[in-house]
């Protein structure tokens, strides 16, 4: 009786063990960090498709109390990850101290379906 | 301790030989399909940040914004409408080619497929032209020719301005530029869509 016990908790745990990715997993798919960044960190992201046009949300984080400053683009791609547009321009961003801050992306084609964030701090640990 | 002659000739030999051996390797060293310059290109996406006047990052960024929100707003048309552009005016104290803005602009629309665009008032000497020389100049067959009077008109024009704030104190200089853009229904005379981009740049003396 103890040993079936036994056996169904660690059933239990091993199931427990292997699930679905986290949340910070599938960010971490999307994002191309260029270098580890020291205090901008990227804490949500969602996207939604809004008249065919693929629409994302990035939610990044100051953890420094001084303004942090960081550039981004996006690579828009599609279902087969073919990208579908040409090299964007870099963006600057300016996030002040201890905020958190919403970047909202629209896609500039109907095509794309999937996209990859490159993402560059401009204060990051060296490698 | 001076050498005699021969030894002296032959230590210069040894010399000028190393020196064209060196030359030599180094040339096959800096080998590449180009020709050897002070000259570097750049990456034409990167954020330039040189001065606090208006400069490529500020055009790419307007021409994107305005080009993704008026896509998005237009991709609920029914069927792909027919826009032209129209003026937008510099109202800055500097000198800004609002042309190169809105060319970008429909460029990106236009790569996106969510509007045509029709001939607008820079262009329409050139289409005059062109179909005067078609039509009336006796050179060409006229049944191959465009043929005058099938212009279409657009349905929209898209028109705005760029405005900018300058303040200096004796440390720093902000500038703050505001470009607006609308969307007009050329029958009707409403605006149907509108958005603006801001931008502050900020340099210490």
């Amino acid at each position: 009786m103890k040993s079936k016990l036994w056996s169904l908790l660690a059933g239990l745990f091993l199931s427990l063990a292997v699930t679905v990715p986290s949340a910070a997993q599938s960010i971490s798919d999307k994002i191309e960090h260029q270098g580890t960044s020291r205090y901008i960190k990227v804490t949500g992201l969602i996207s939604k498709v809004s008249n065919g046009f693929l629409q994302l949300q990035v939610e990044l984080n100051n953890t420094d109390y001084e303004d942090q400053k960081a550039f981004y683009r996006v690579k828009w791609l599609d279902e087969s990850g073919f990208q579908v547009w040409d090299d964007e321009a870099w963006k600057p961003l300016l996030i002040h101290g201890n905020q958190k801050h919403n970047v909202q992306i629209m896609s500039p084609t109907n095509k794309a379906r999937d996209f990859r964030i490159q993402f560059n701090a401009e204060k990051n640990w060296a490698n | 301790m001076k050498f005699p002659q021969s030894r002296q000739s032959l230590i210069s030999a040894k010399l000028s030989a190393l020196v064209v051996a060196t030359t030599l390797l180094y040339g096959c060293a800096a080998s590449g399909p180009t020709v050897q310059s002070n000259v570097t290109y750049g990456d034409a996406k990167a954020v330039e940040q040189v001065t606090n006047e208006f400069g490529s990052t500020d055009l790419q960024t307007i021409a994107e914004a305005m080009a993704r929100s008026l896509a998005q707003s237009m991709a609920k048309e029914p069927t792909k409408p027919l826009v032209t552009i129209a003026e937008v005016k510099n109202k800055t104290s500097e000198y800004i080619d609002t042309r190169s803005i809105t060319d970008s602009i429909r460029v990106q629309l236009l790569k996106g497929g969510t509007m045509r665009f029709a001939t607008d008032i820079a262009g329409m000497q050139n289409q005059t032209d062109e179909l005067v020389r078609q039509n009336q100049s006796g050179l060409y067959k006229q049944s191959g020719t465009a043929k005058t009077g099938k212009m279409q008109g657009a349905k929209y024009r898209i028109e705005g301005n760029i405005t900018s704030i300058v303040k200096n104190s004796k440390d720093v200089k902000d500038v703050f530029y505001k470009f607006s853009l609308i969307l007009t229904d050329n029958e009707s005379g409403t605006i149907e869509w509108a958005d603006e981009k801001e931008i502050r740049k900020t340099s210490k003396r």
